[in-house]
């Protein structure tokens, strides 16, 4: 059976071969980051999740993926510096003890593409930091990312505390666990769960036009 | 008997109950875990059951665990099955991995600050410095049987490898008799590139069956040669100018 290509990245991405995955993304013909992200780089994590719980690869052979995985896409996708006023803004981040970052960083990026202007805090960002982050730079979007099991009751804590600042900001819940179980109880009916790339696209899209007809 | 034993151990039964368990699973697990299942994280929990059904032998996987002092933790986890019942080993790896866990947190911090576009123009900096190096000692052909090899620029190790490949390339690729290297142009030489330079007159020596010659010594680089001990495999001259007057009057001879 012909492996695909999700598959070939993940095995680049295991070998540690960073020169390789960079090539190899570069000479997919479709060159849409969403493409990308939802066709390419998160079936290869999520296979190597699959790997794992298969007993195929360790814990280790996992962070050296990430890693490369990381390496790839803050190569290809680089934060544009350019100074221009953005007018919204947004702040991504993990919960406190999450290690899975890789997702949200995709989603920062895409953000970025639209328009926002974003402060991408990666993993395991403690309560105090985000909110005093959020309390200075008042974002209109937090973003949060959770993926395992036991930090799920601290992500009430999270959205209940940084949905209660002054600007209102509007919470999006987003992680591997997303889209596996039903986060609702966890939100406070304060957070906008995303399951995957397709849905923060769409609340992407929906928000366009909410301003515009506003 | 199985209560000192000097690993968190817990024997179970095939429904995942539980049985005994050792001193140190005491240790290691929640107080009020009964079940196997509840020693372990919800994402362990798919891998956990495919070692549930009784088999030969004995099999070792990572799981996630739920300690008492740590939510999570990463943990070697061996299962035997006797009969109905079936043995269960932890050993927390934890430890092991966390040193990689620090090492891609520091590559985390170090990729986040990096400005690729500054990365990239070293890169192509390093790509030209490679062609600069290649440029500084160009094997120049100066008929059938004679060769020149001006050096340019200070010599170094770097310099000299790459001025090497091209030069036993050359050297092979033609039959030449007298290969010269020419210092004029030549800069400081350190104590590295004096040795790859000491080799590369060597293997062209072995090559040619005929010591190379250097012209253009300064009295400068006359100090450097010698203070390293080397044995030069070499002859000295004085100039190319000399040298080809030389050559012009050994090609004129006959015909006079």
């Amino acid at each position: 059976m012909a492996i695909s290509d999700a598959e070939k990245l993940a095995r680049l991405f295991l070998d540690g071969n960073h020169a390789e995955a960079l090539r190899f993304i570069k000479e997919q013909p479709n060159q849409n980051k969403m493409v990308l992200f939802r066709d390419l780089f998160t079936p290869a994590m999520y296979m190597i999740g699959d790997l794992w719980e298969n007993n195929e690869i360790s814990v280790a052979d996992e962070h050296l993926a990430t890693g490369v995985c990381d390496f790839v896409l803050s190569r290809l996708f680089q934060v544009s510096s350019e100074e221009t006023r953005r007018k919204k803004k947004a702040m991504f981040l993990c919960l406190q003890g999450e290690q899975h970052y890789l997702g949200i960083k995709m989603i920062n990026s895409i953000f970025e593409d639209e328009g926002w202007e974003t402060k991408y805090f990666g993993a395991s960002l403690p309560l105090e930091y985000a909110l005093k982050s959020a309390l200075q730079w008042k974002p209109e979007v937090i973003g949060l990312s959770v993926s395992i099991v036991y930090n799920l009751p601290v992500l009430k804590n999270y959205v209940r505390t940084l949905g209660a600042l002054p600007n209102k900001p509007d919470i999006l819940i987003g992680g591997r666990l997303a889209e596996k179980y039903d986060l609702e109880p966890y939100t406070n009916n304060q957070g906008i769960i995303i399951k995957n790339l397709e849905q923060a696209e769409k609340w992407l899209e929906e928000y366009r036009e909410e301003r515009v007809n506003a | 008997m199985s209560c000192a034993l000097p690993v968190p151990y817990v024997k179970i039964d095939k429904d995942g109950v539980i049985l005994v368990r050792s001193q140190k699973a005491k240790e290691l697990l929640n107080q009020n875990t009964e079940t196997i299942q509840d020693c372990f994280d919800e994402e362990s929990h798919n891998k956990l059951m495919k070692y549930m059904v009784p088999f030969k032998g004995e099999k070792t996987f990572e799981a996630n665990i739920k300690g008492k002092d740590q939510p999570f933790l990463l943990c070697d986890v061996s299962v035997s099955w006797e009969e109905d019942f079936a043995h269960v080993v932890f050993i927390p790896t934890g430890n092991q991995v966390q040193g990689l866990e620090e090492k891609l947190l520091e590559l985390r911090m170090r990729l986040s600050t990096t400005d690729f576009e500054l990365f990239e123009k070293k890169e192509a900096l390093e790509e030209a410095l490679k062609r600069l190096d290649e440029l500084s000692g160009p094997f120049i052909p100066i008929s059938e049987k004679m060769a020149f090899v001006p050096l340019f620029g200070d010599i170094t190790e770097s310099k000299m490898i790459t001025v090497t490949g091209n030069a036993l390339k050359a050297a092979y690729e033609g039959q030449f008799e007298e290969i010269f290297f020419d210092l004029s142009a030549t800069g400081e030489i350190d104590e590295n590139g004096v040795q790859k330079l000491s080799e590369l007159f060597r293997m062209l020596h072995y090559m040619n069956g005929k010591p190379v010659k250097i012209i253009g010594v300064k009295p400068k680089h006359a100090r450097q040669l010698n203070s390293l001990n080397v044995n030069w495999p070499v002859y000295f001259e004085s100039s190319l100018k000399d040298v080809l007057i030389e050559h012009l009057q050994i090609g004129k001879a006959p015909q006079s």
